[in-house]
C-alpha cells in the first residue's frame, strides 16, 4: 500500500548559474571550469542553470561545446543536469544538444523546471 | 553574461504529497503516516507538498494538528518544509500553523516555492573555480 510518501536522497551537486546572453565562447569557457569543479569534487552531479539566460550560436556551435565537454570526459562522472526557459526554441537547442551529449556517452538531460531537475539528480524510493 | 558556481549538499528528506481537499481527518492520518515514516530516517528532513490542495481546516483544527504533531515530538529531529499554493488565505494559514508547530518545539518554514525549500534543507557554499 502506498502512503504517498517518497524518500529522496539527493547526491551532492554543484550548481552553475548563469544571466544574460550565451555565446560560443562563454559556452567553452563555462566547460572549462566545471570541469575544472568536477574534478576537484569527484562524484557531484552537476547542475546548471540557464533560466535567466539567451543562447546565441546554431548546431555547429553545439556540437563544439559538446566536444569541449568530451575532452573532459573523466571529469564528469555522474549526471549532468540543464534547467532552461520553457520556450520551443530552447527546447529545440536543448534537444540538439542532448543528442550530441549521449553520443559522447554523458548523462545529460534537459528541465524547464527545477523540481523535475532535482528528482533526476535524486534516488528516490516510494513508501 | 554572469555565472555563479554553488556547492550544494542535500540532506536526505522524506516528501508527503497531498491532493484535494485537507480536512482534520486526513491531516491526523498524514501526521500518524510520517511519524512512523520519521521512526526509520531519524536524519531526514520532512517535506509536506500541499500545493495541490484546498483547505477547510480552522485555526483551531491548525492548533490542534500542531499538538498532534507534538506527540511524536521525539520521533521528528530536523527540519519541516510545507509547501503550498501562494494564495494570501494559504500564507495566513501556513504561518499560523508554523508559530503552533513553533510552540511545539518544531523546526518549519513555509515555501511557496519547491526550489527555494531544497536551499533550506541543503549546505550551500559559494566556489571559487579551484585553479
Amino acid at each position: 500500500m502506498s502512503i504517498g510518501i517518497k524518500v529522496y536522497q539527493t547526491k551532492d551537486f554543484i550548481r552553475k548559474t548563469a544571466q544574460g546572453r550565451i555565446d560560443l565562447a562563454r559556452s567553452l569557457e563555462a566547460v572549462r571550469e566545471l570541469a575544472k569543479a568536477a574534478n576537484y569534487f569527484k562524484g557531484h552531479s552537476i547542475l546548471m542553470d540557464l533560466r535567466g539566460t539567451e543562447v546565441d550560436g546554431d548546431r555547429s556551435d553545439a556540437l563544439r561545446v559538446a566536444a569541449a565537454f568530451a575532452i573532459h570526459f573523466k571529469s564528469f562522472r555522474n549526471k549532468i543536469a540543464l534547467i532552461i526557459p520553457d520556450t520551443a526554441e530552447r527546447m529545440a537547442k536543448a534537444e540538439f544538444m542532448r543528442t550530441c551529449m549521449h553520443l559522447q556517452g554523458f548523462q545529460w538531460e534537459f528541465f524547464m523546471a527545477y523540481e523535475d531537475a532535482i528528482d533526476w539528480l535524486s534516488d528516490i524510493t516510494e513508501l | 553574461m554572469s555565472c555563479s558556481l554553488t556547492l550544494y549538499k542535500p540532506s536526505e528528506f522524506i516528501r508527503k504529497t497531498a491532493n484535494g481537499t485537507l480536512d482534520m481527518e486526513s491531516s491526523r492520518k498524514a501526521v500518524r503516516d510520517l511519524a512512523e515514516v520519521a521512526r526509520f530516517h531519524r536524519d531526514s528532513h520532512i517535506m509536506l507538498d500541499l500545493r495541490d490542495t484546498e483547505s477547510t481546516i480552522s485555526p483551531v483544527e491548525q492548533m490542534k494538528l500542531a499538538m498532534e504533531f507534538g506527540q511524536y515530538r521525539q520521533r521528528f529531529h530536523n527540519r519541516i518544509a510545507v509547501l503550498i499554493p501562494a494564495t494570501s488565505d494559504r500564507i495566513e494559514k501556513a504561518n499560523l500553523m508554523k508559530r503552533c508547530m513553533e510552540a511545539e518545539g518544531f523546526e518549519m518554514k513555509v515555501f511557496v516555492s519547491f526550489e527555494h525549500a531544497i536551499e533550506w534543507f541543503s549546505e550551500v557554499a559559494p566556489l571559487d573555480p579551484p585553479h
